[in-house]
């Protein structure tokens, strides 16, 4: 709890509220209007499927038409993530700082638990955020896109708003805990942050076209399918879900977990020479 | 060797830091070979070495950042294995100070107080002690150097230790820092406090401290109070002739007495005391040795460091 609270001293400074969330802001503001002006429209034939209405009226007037805009964030929320985890712990070795962190808690693994839950929390607020500002944004925008929003008021509506946000921050933070894996294996934030975000946006989609399992099971795939709750609709940049919810939910837990064991493992054996 | 020196309270020994053979392997190289330390509880004890002596990496063992490869360790009667037991009672400084550039140095304080359920009063406490109770509020990477170095002894004293080990703290310190941090680490070892400091600096360190502890290439040359080393180490007379052509007579006039003599400058160096000065000048004016300069200088660290460490490039010979 101690390293919890000491994590969100840092976490609540003015420029990083500032800085993270005005790129937050500027995403969600920028992936909402090009969704309600895009009404209608047809896509450009990334896929097989050119030529049908990319979103229609009718699509973002059912009851879970409210998180249509934030669900194409996904990738970028989860690569968000997984930079704010990775810089932070990286950081901590670049810095030199981790030495004092261990010298005044020397239990590693709650300082570890500390930060990441203090992480997770931060994320999970920035997320619900993004979800209320874009939420907020279609519902302006709807009557001139000739969106009818009354379904998303429902009380399927609101449950889809929940779950919807539930769905994206366990995403986030699956790429969080991969980035923070990533940072403590290469106690470098340059390295980690550009070896995760090229992995989760080009990476898996590359390898999984020799080995295809990978574009299921892959945790860029996972967090992709976990995000839209392994609906038909994917993230700019990333697989299409071929995996349920179920399953999807599972194997992110898995990578979680994975991550976590990465993590504590490496911090509390190597010595801190940084 | 070593020479073992310890409080006695109430028929038990009370030591602050007691190594028995510690030892760290960084792949082929050995970094700390087999010391053994014995520091008493109170007090300054100096650690000095050349570089890559051993110094910060026996720190960092004492800490809880390194494993040691074999031996053993306790700090404050605590095993070094479990560092947790002790390590509240503990304040560290390790080589430069590290913070949060983007955070105040009362905000990086923060953070640490917090981790360490530290009284949050001492923040602003503490930067006072170390003058910076003017500029807690500006950001660290606009900081000097001394005003991070003062801010790390603020960190460092944060949790109001029984032990401070402090490596370099008075590194980037203007001289006023310099004599500020000096006399504080003098202070608290006098209220009680162990401080354990280690520094290039050797005079600060025969300033300030009561005991030393020297190492080379990992292991202990000399652990025991300032004056037993200082002791051990021979005083000289420097002397050198009007005439240059006297000077080696004069230099065989000392060897003639029974003292290591070597020409140096122009002149000679005696390894003598100093009461056997005037007895030169005797010998030099029965020669018909007019002296151009005479003078003795006391045992210092500096002499000793290189008497103990074998290091001659920057020595007297």
């Amino acid at each position: 709890m101690r390293a919890f609270r000491a994590e969100w001293v840092k976490l609540s400074r003015r420029n990083l509220w500032l800085g993270f969330g005005g790129a937050m802001v500027g995403l969600t503001a920028l992936f909402t209007v090009l969704v309600f002006m895009s009404v209608g429209g047809t896509d450009v034939g990334l896929d097989e499927g050119g030529g049908e209405a990319f979103v229609t009226e009718a699509a973002l007037s059912l009851p879970d038409g409210s998180m249509f805009a934030v669900t194409q964030m996904a990738i970028f929320l989860a690569i968000i993530a997984l930079a704010l985890f990775a810089s932070n712990l990286a950081g901590e070795f670049t810095k030199g700082t981790i030495r004092m962190l261990f010298v005044t808690e020397p239990n590693r693994l709650k300082v570890l638990a500390g930060k990441l839950a203090a992480l997770c929390s931060f994320v999970a607020l920035w997320i619900a955020v993004t979800v209320a500002l874009t939420v907020a944004a279609g519902a302006l925008l709807a009557s001139n896109a000739g969106v009818d929003t009354s379904a998303w008021w429902t009380t399927d509506g609101l449950a889809a708003i929940g779950s919807g946000y539930l769905n994206l921050t366990g995403a986030a933070l699956v790429a969080g805990l991969i980035g923070s894996a990533l940072a403590v294996l290469t106690r470098s934030a340059a390295i980690a942050i550009s070896v995760g975000a090229a992995y989760f946006m080009l990476g898996e989609s590359m390898v999984s076209t020799f080995w295809s399992p990978l574009g299921e099971w892959g945790p860029a795939a996972v967090s992709n399918a976990l995000a839209t709750g392994a609906a038909a609709g994917t993230s700019l940049g990333a697989v299409r879900p071929d995996i349920g919810f179920t399953t999807a939910a599972l194997l992110a837990v898995g990578y979680g977990l994975a991550c976590l064991a990465v993590s504590a493992t490496t911090l509390a054996r190597r010595d801190v020479t940084s | 060797m070593l020479y073992k020196f310890c409080t006695v309270y109430k028929g038990h020994r009370v030591s602050a830091i007691r190594t028995w053979q510690l030892t760290k392997d960084f792949a082929d190289l050995r970094a700390v070979d087999r010391l053994d330390l014995d520091l008493p509880e109170g007090g300054v004890t100096g650690f000095v070495g050349p570089n890559g002596a051993g110094k910060s990496t026996t720190i960092r063992m004492l800490l809880g950042l390194i494993e040691p490869t074999s031996g053993d360790g306790e700090v404050l009667g605590h095993s070094i294995e479990a560092p947790s037991t002790y390590l509240h009672r503990v304040g560290g400084l390790i080589e430069a100070p590290a913070f949060y550039p983007a955070l105040t140095g009362q905000e990086n304080l923060r953070v640490f107080a917090t981790l360490g359920g530290y009284d949050q009063r001492r923040i602003a406490e503490m930067l006072d002690v170390v003058g910076l109770s003017g500029r807690g509020g500006d950001k660290y990477k606009h900081y000097s150097l001394g005003m991070k170095q003062r801010l790390g002894i603020a960190l460092a004293l944060l949790p109001d230790p029984d032990l401070l080990m402090l490596d370099e703290p008075t590194n980037g310190l203007d001289p006023q820092g310099i004599v500020e941090i000096r006399s504080l680490l003098m202070e608290l070892g006098a209220g009680g406090k162990t401080v354990f400091v280690s520094s290039h600096l050797l005079a600060e360190i025969q300033a300030a401290c009561d005991s030393i502890v020297m190492i080379d290439h990992g292991g202990v040359v000399f652990s025991g109070p300032l004056t037993d080393l200082l002791a051990q180490t021979s005083p000289t007379i420097q002397a050198s002739a009007e005439n240059d052509t006297d000077t080696s007579t004069l230099l065989q006039l000392a060897i003639d007495a029974g003292y290591h003599t070597t020409r140096v400058n122009g002149g000679i160096e005696i390894q003598a005391p100093a009461q056997w000065a005037p007895d030169l000048n005797r010998l030099a004016s029965a020669a018909g040795i007019t002296l151009r300069e005479l003078r003795t200088s006391s045992a210092d660290l500096e002499q000793a460091f290189f008497a103990m460490t074998g290091d001659h490039e920057t020595g007297t010979n």
